[in-house]
């Protein structure tokens, strides 16, 4: 268990897949946001000070690439790992994703304790 | 006169009123159970998902022991909306409450519902339970009269990804005017590379659009094995096989027998059909690193202006990657 909780901002449309991303970082002790939207998810990124952001990549306002793009470009925010958590698998879309500054592309339907694992593994490369 | 004039009246008006009570009836009692449902969910929900996450053999402790007949539509709910999302254990998980609950058993009763939408439906709700015991109903299900069914059928197999199901949907292949090829083709290659051998061990079985599918989803699964396998097709009297094998061998090694990369994309591009066509130039710019020049773009353009635009990039200088010089 963490002794201080760290922060997971999670920016995915769909309620059903946000539900499921925020009772697995809860259960292991993540601090959680959800944004609904690219647009909210901007305003969460820079009020809430993430450790980490989960994005989908196709949502309402601003997609992934875009919270990216501005997260990147963000004096605060640059250096906060960024998993891209997408239906895409075409490799067009792994490898902008990459381009852009993605730390991670997790394809959808995604395996749960991989995500958790590929998390926990950016946020321990970040502290050291 | 005037009587039966007025006892239309009032019984056209009687009608209306009556339907009009029965629709607000109907919506307010939709209403007053998806209020209920939601309700519920937020009750279980955390339940079955703290049940995916952890390690319990069973869920139905957490759920008091048992479900009420009330609750099940809105467990079944929460199961089939998030084995759909997810993968792995936590997919194995929901999986097995989805079994436990009662839910496969039916599931696999609906295969032999009367309705063609309840049997397509039970289908796929068995391909998200991933439970490997229904292959059998579900490779019955192949033979349903119902195309949808049939589909639905088929991508469950693929779901569950039982061994048993691999030789059906090969034939499968090979019988385009009852199913779509590209479907199966699709279902198969997400089988991913353990099919491979079987996939190559009944090539020479199946016939034209078969064979051609096969070439696809190999190409698409790319295990290095095939390599040898893949040169053999060039040798293949079969035009567009010779053709289909060519880009897909090209995007894992340099090409066999110092053939040129303007040959490999005009003889693509060169296919007969104008889908062919489109796939192939698409796949040539694949091949060749996002950049496919002239013989693609011409004979392309001839057949199909949209494979031209689709190409994006036919006028980007640097064109080597994977092309051995002519």
């Amino acid at each position: 268990m963490m002794s201080v909780a760290q922060r997971v901002l999670i920016a995915e449309d769909d309620p059903v897949t946000s539900r499921f991303l925020v009772s697995l970082f809860e259960e292991k002790g993540y601090e959680v946001l959800v944004a609904a939207d690219g647009e909210r998810a901007v305003e969460a990124a820079v009020t809430f000070q993430p450790d980490v952001i989960v994005s989908d990549l196709v949502m309402p306002y601003r997609d992934g690439y875009e919270l990216l793009r501005m997260v990147r470009n963000d004096a605060t925010l640059q250096s906060v790992p960024f998993v891209l958590l997408s239906m895409r698998d075409r490799e067009e879309d792994i490898v902008r994703g990459f381009e852009q500054g993605a730390d991670d592309y997790v394809i959808k339907p995604f395996n749960a304790r991989e995500l958790l694992s590929r998390v926990k593994k950016l946020l321990e490369s970040r502290t050291h | 006169m005037q009587g039966i004039l007025f006892g239309a009246i009032v019984g056209i008006a009687s009608v209306f009123l009556a339907l009009t009570i029965a629709i607000i009836a109907g919506k307010a009692w939709r209403e007053i159970r998806d209020r209920r449902h939601r309700a519920r969910r937020k009750v279980l929900e955390p339940i079955v998902l703290a049940y995916a996450h952890g390690s319990e053999a069973s869920i139905l402790p957490a759920l008091g022991g048992g479900v009420a007949p009330s609750d099940r539509p809105v467990l079944e709910k929460i199961l089939l909306d998030h084995a759909q999302r997810v993968s792995g254990i936590e997919r194995a998980r929901l999986a097995k409450v989805l079994d436990e609950l009662g839910f496969v058993d039916v599931y696999r009763r609906g295969l032999h519902a009367a309705g063609w939408w309840t049997r397509a439906e039970s289908a796929e709700n068995l391909g998200l339970s991933g439970a490997v015991r229904v292959a059998p109903d579900l490779l019955a299900a192949l033979e349903d009269d119902a195309s949808e069914v049939r589909l639905r059928a088929a991508r469950a197999l693929g779901a569950i990804g039982a061994d048993a199901a691999v030789a059906p949907l090969l034939r499968a292949l090979s019988e385009p005017n009852r199913w779509s090829t590209i479907r199966i083709a699709d279902i198969l290659a997400g089988m991913g590379p353990r099919i491979v051998g079987e996939l190559v061990a009944a090539y020479p079985t199946l016939n034209r659009p078969g064979r051609l599918a096969t070439l696809d989803i190999v190409g698409r699964l790319r295990p290095l094995e095939t390599a040898g396998w893949l040169v053999e097709r060039t040798r293949d009297p079969e035009p567009d096989v010779r053709a289909i094998r060519a880009p897909r061998f090209a995007a894992r090694s340099p090409i066999p027998h110092g053939r040129s990369g303007r040959w490999r994309r005009s003889r693509s591009a060169r296919s007969e059909t104008l889908r062919r066509s489109r796939t192939c130039a698409r796949r040539c710019a694949t091949a060749n690193g996002g950049c496919a020049r002239t013989p693609r773009t011409r004979s392309s353009r001839r057949a199909d202006p949209a494979s031209t635009r689709s190409s994006g990039c036919s006028t980007t200088p640097t064109c080597t990657q994977g092309i051995r010089p002519a």
